[in-house]
């Protein structure tokens, strides 16, 4: 749809209405999401003590970041942290994606079992994710480490890869819970594509690998790049990721430097905006490549309107 | 003999094999997805005998609602199933408003500084909540050092946060509240702007009702979110108001006051709990069922 501006009202009129209907929203924004990011990088270079007269400040530059990531207990949690990330993160969109082709195609009760990949959404909580490990291990069922065929015979081959699998299996459960609402934001963006476009891959007789690869995919990049970065928040923000205990602590009062604790909290987001926009490189779209005829042709057409000009 | 063979040939034929395939793939999963309240459910009305003994996996022999009994009690369930509803209920409802109308604003008007102001919406949804708590948590406290007034460990913290659109995962609900919105043919809004419409006036007339499936959306998703909440109600509320989310995670502890004297802690009671807990959830999810996903098709929660 065209973007119609409205000409008629005059600009500062709407500037007045806007701003104050937004006020709550951007009292509320300025007040407990601009103010505290940068106060809490201000409090990174500083130790925070609380006595008897109030908030004591105490400059100590980067005391406080060579302290984190030199002690142990956080880089530890934090390479956990990273690890975790780059594994769950492949398999969600990809399971997601699969999923969503999945529940688009014409077949009966598309309602139940849109219900079901859905509830996670509605179900999940720390308080629900602590009964999971209470449940049972049901990676454990799928998959037992050293007695499964196939894990030995890839452990052999790569035991890295082996216990990439293992660990993946294990948590299977929690990484196809947070699929969620990927699934529909990838069934949203499946919908987008036009029937047409698949029609004329048929006529020019693409195989359907082709139409995955060159059609569907390329379409899914942005809706990717979103899924990713809802992904990293929820994943971050569950109890399962190594760093919540460290970063819950100054929150349930049991931490009394608030400059450490700030200067956790802070890695642990510089970390999800590195992993966002590594995410956000790695997805962007590109310019596709033209074949070398082409390009030559081009050259020449450019260079003829050169001479015709002159 | 060859009449058969090719009769059955043509039968097996007939079968849409591709949709078989989807099919198999997708019972699979959903069996993976469901596992853990498959689990949850049949362990709930184990009895003790049914837990210990290995023959068990999945229909207990000796079916019990002592779990539930027990659930309940440590639970306070009835009490605290009111108290949860009704106020996450009211921080529901207030988002949803608050939302909305900020979605509305975005998409009518233009104004200075849009894209910027845009933009925070995003970073407020992308940085870590755990960073901006603490900040929020000290500036309630000053609050209490510098004026006396005592906002922590009441439903304070959250109405404010509520009213002033900083709800859990408000900005994913602008975001939703702006893609509808900006299907509404603008002629419309200018009609209502030739026909002397005041802005919330306009709001209501224009977007409003013809969006319910959308409401509903951010109703929904609002109590959710809310509901499932622990970091910000353990910081903020306290045991102010009991919610059913915080028992349940403080179940072990409350089992030994609250859970009958001659009971040892077992995994079936706490299943029971978990149970419960998500009942009303499901509950409500079953309820708003045909709006909601209405509403989530027609939305188109996209990309940026």
């Amino acid at each position: 749809m065209a973007k119609q501006t409205n000409k008629k009202v005059k600009p500062q009129e709407h500037n007045k209405i806007a701003f104050a209907l937004l006020s709550p929203w951007l009292l509320g924004n300025l007040l407990f999401v601009v103010y505290p990011i940068i106060s809490i990088i201000y409090m990174t270079f500083n130790n925070v003590y609380k006595d008897v007269n109030g908030w004591n400040y105490e400059w100590v530059g980067l005391d406080n970041y060579t302290f984190a990531f030199t002690n142990p207990v956080f880089y530890q949690a934090a390479i956990g942290f990273i690890l975790q990330l780059a594994t769950f993160l492949p398999v969600i969109i990809i399971a997601s994606m699969l999923i969503a082709r999945l529940l688009i195609t014409d077949i009966n009760h598309k309602g139940f079992f849109r219900v079901v990949f859905f509830l996670p959404v509605l179900l999940l909580s720390n308080s629900i994710m602590d009964s999971f490990g209470a449940a049972g291990d049901v990676g454990a069922l799928m998959i037992n480490g050293n007695e499964n065929f196939i894990i030995s015979m890839i452990n052999s081959y790569s035991p890295f890869l082996a216990e990439l699998l293992v660990s993946i299996f294990s948590d299977l459960i929690s990484i196809l819970w947070f699929t969620g609402i990927p699934i529909i934001l990838f069934i949203n963006a499946l919908n987008r594509i036009d029937e047409s476009t698949y029609e004329a891959a048929h006529v020019d007789g693409a195989t359907p690998w082709q139409i995955l690869w060159k059609i569907t995919l390329p379409n899914m990049k942005s809706t990717a790049v979103v899924v990713s970065v809802f992904s990293i928040v929820q994943i971050g923000s569950f109890n399962n990721n190594p760093l919540y205990e460290l970063l819950s602590a100054p929150l349930t009062g049991s931490s009394s430097n608030f400059g450490l604790a700030a200067t956790y909290a802070f890695s642990y987001s510089l970390i999800v905006f590195l992993f966002i926009g590594l995410i956000a490189y790695i997805l962007r779209e590109k310019q596709p490549k033209l074949s070398l005829v082409l390009r030559q042709n081009m050259a020449k057409a450019e260079q003829e309107e050169v001479k015709n000009e002159g | 003999m060859k009449d058969k063979l090719s009769s059955v040939l043509n039968r097996l034929k007939k079968v849409n094999w591709g949709n078989l395939f989807i099919y198999l793939i997708l019972i699979s999963l959903s069996f993976i997805f469901l596992l853990p309240i498959i689990q949850m459910v049949s362990m709930t009305f184990m009895s003790t005998s049914d837990l210990i003994s290995p023959e068990v996996t999945w229909i207990p022999r000796e079916p019990t609602f002592k779990n539930l009994q027990v659930a309940i009690a440590v639970l306070d369930y009835f009490p605290t199933l009111i108290s949860s509803i009704l106020y996450i209920g009211l921080l529901a409802f207030i988002q949803t408003i608050v939302t909305g109308l900020t979605g509305f604003v975005f998409v009518r008007y233009n104004f200075k500084l849009k894209s910027v102001l845009y933009a925070l919406i995003i970073v407020s949804f992308v940085v870590p909540i755990q960073l901006l708590l603490i900040t929020r948590k000290l500036t309630f406290v000053q609050m209490n050092d510098l004026f006396g007034i005592q906002m922590m460990s009441t439903m304070g913290p959250q109405l404010v946060f509520g009213l002033l659109g900083q709800g859990v995962n408000a900005s994913i609900i602008i975001l939703i509240f702006i893609n509808f919105f900006k299907k509404v043919p603008f002629d419309l809004f200018e009609a209502a702007a030739i026909d002397g419409a005041s802005a919330l006036q306009t709001f209501w007339h224009v977007t409003l009702k013809i969006s319910f499936s959308t409401v509903m959306v951010a109703f929904v998703f609002s109590f959710v979110w809310h509901w499932n909440d622990t970091i910000i109600t353990n910081t903020f509320l306290g045991d102010s108001v009991t919610l059913l989310n915080r028992q349940l995670g403080l179940f072990d502890s409350l089992f030994a006051s609250r859970g009958g004297g001659d009971n040892d802690i077992n995994e079936a009671y706490k299943m029971a709990g978990t149970l419960l807990t998500m009942l009303p959830i499901l509950a409500l999810y079953f309820i708003t069922q045909r709006q909601f996903t209405q509403g989530i098709e027609s939305s188109g929660i996209t990309g940026q």
